[in-house]
């Protein structure tokens, strides 16, 4: 009966890979932000800083999680800060190249003179149901 | 003691492995996903297949980290749904049924994440409640369209009040207060972060390390090609 208990206990952490990446990326307090942003459109300022503070972390500690600076620069641009956006973008292609394709779009689309083009992220398009509104 | 224990298990673990004894553990086929061999995972809009309709919104908060985890680029998930809102791909329905080749065009990804809510309830009967997710996953190719791995998990939590003995009336209340509180707030979050680790990470039947994973391309042993055993 013990030696059952030690065999599931190590097979479970073996099982989910625990051992795999002993620090991982930083993700912080992101997913929870997230969660709480999808609930309540005011929540996005909290949202935005769990972003910061996972990035910043990731940063220091060269465990930078995907898709995290992009996430906040998107947010950035949500609020109408289209420079402070385009260099997260290029942070997280230069990070992560398999992103950078999709970056780079966005950033020329973001570059576009106004009314060249029709923007790839439109913050300005009115949110579908239940999204949290900018 | 804890600790204790797993250590001494590991042990017993690694000793049946080194000794060769040990039968091959399950695993899925990966011939596909090993040919496909993605580096980037796009997490499409989820369908939601269940009565709940705050589901998918609620959902998406808990699927990035434990795909990302397995060693994968994970496209930014809030950043790339409203893209495709933008781009009137953004319904699931839509996008579950187009192309995948598609995705691929516009995001440049590997690989795209489809998960259908199944089943996302609480149900109260009699003085017990019980919450259910149930989630299938599907990964295609972004360049091919073809599947190359699928899971799906179904978990169930039924709280049990401290049954401390003695009087029955008691814990019969101990019981439905237990019931009460699972009813109003249903542990829907922890519960499909349980369900994403285990469909991500689950030896043989998970996603094999990703380029970000020090395992990446060394856990053929675990994660084979060839027929389903």
């Amino acid at each position: 009966m013990r030696v059952c208990t030690l065999i599931a206990c190590a097979a479970a952490s073996a099982a989910l890979g625990g051992c795999e990446t002993p620090k991982g990326f930083a993700w912080g307090q992101y997913e929870q932000a997230l969660y709480r942003y999808s609930k309540t459109p005011q929540a996005r300022e909290a949202y935005e800083l769990a972003l910061e503070q996972a990035v910043d972390l990731g940063r220091r500690q060269n465990r930078i999680a995907p898709g995290l600076q992009a996430e906040l620069g998107f947010v950035r641009l949500e609020r109408g800060d289209t420079s402070g956006a385009i260099s997260l973008f290029q942070a997280e292609a230069q990070s992560f190249p398999e992103s950078a394709r999709f970056m780079n779009q966005v950033i020329r689309s973001l570059s576009a003179p106004a009314g060249a083009d029709r923007p790839a992220v439109d913050p300005a398009t009115g949110p579908g149901q239940a999204q949290p509104v900018t | 003691m804890q600790m204790k224990n797993q250590i001494g298990g590991g042990i017993f673990v690694i000793s049946l492995l080194a000794s060769g004894c040990a039968v091959t553990p399950p695993s899925a086929d990966y011939t596909s996903f090993r040919a496909a061999d993605p580096r980037s995972i796009l997490i499409v809009p989820v369908m939601n297949n269940s009565v709940n309709v705050n589901a998918a919104e609620n959902f998406l908060s808990t699927l990035a980290p434990p795909f990302a985890n397995r060693g994968y680029y994970v496209f930014p998930a809030y950043m790339t749904r409203r893209v495709m809102e933008d781009d009137g791909i953004g319904d699931p329905g839509l996008v579950h049924s187009a192309p995948t080749t598609r995705l691929g065009e516009i995001f440049d990804c590997d690989a795209a994440l489809y998960v259908v809510i199944e089943r996302w309830e609480s149900k109260t009967v009699i003085i017990s409640t019980s919450t259910t997710v149930d989630l299938s996953y599907v990964l295609r190719s972004c360049r091919t369209g073809d599947e190359i791995w699928r899971n799906r998990q179904t978990l169930t939590y039924t709280p049990q009040s401290q049954n401390s003995g003695g009087d029955p009336l008691v814990n019969l209340i101990a019981q439905a207060v237990a019931a009460i509180a699972e009813k109003a707030a249903p542990s829907y979050i922890p519960l499909a972060q349980q369900a994403n680790l285990q469909a991500a990470a689950t030896a043989g039947f998970g996603l094999p390390a990703g380029p970000y994973s020090p395992a990446y391309k060394a856990d053929g042993g675990v994660f084979r090609s060839g027929p389903v055993n």
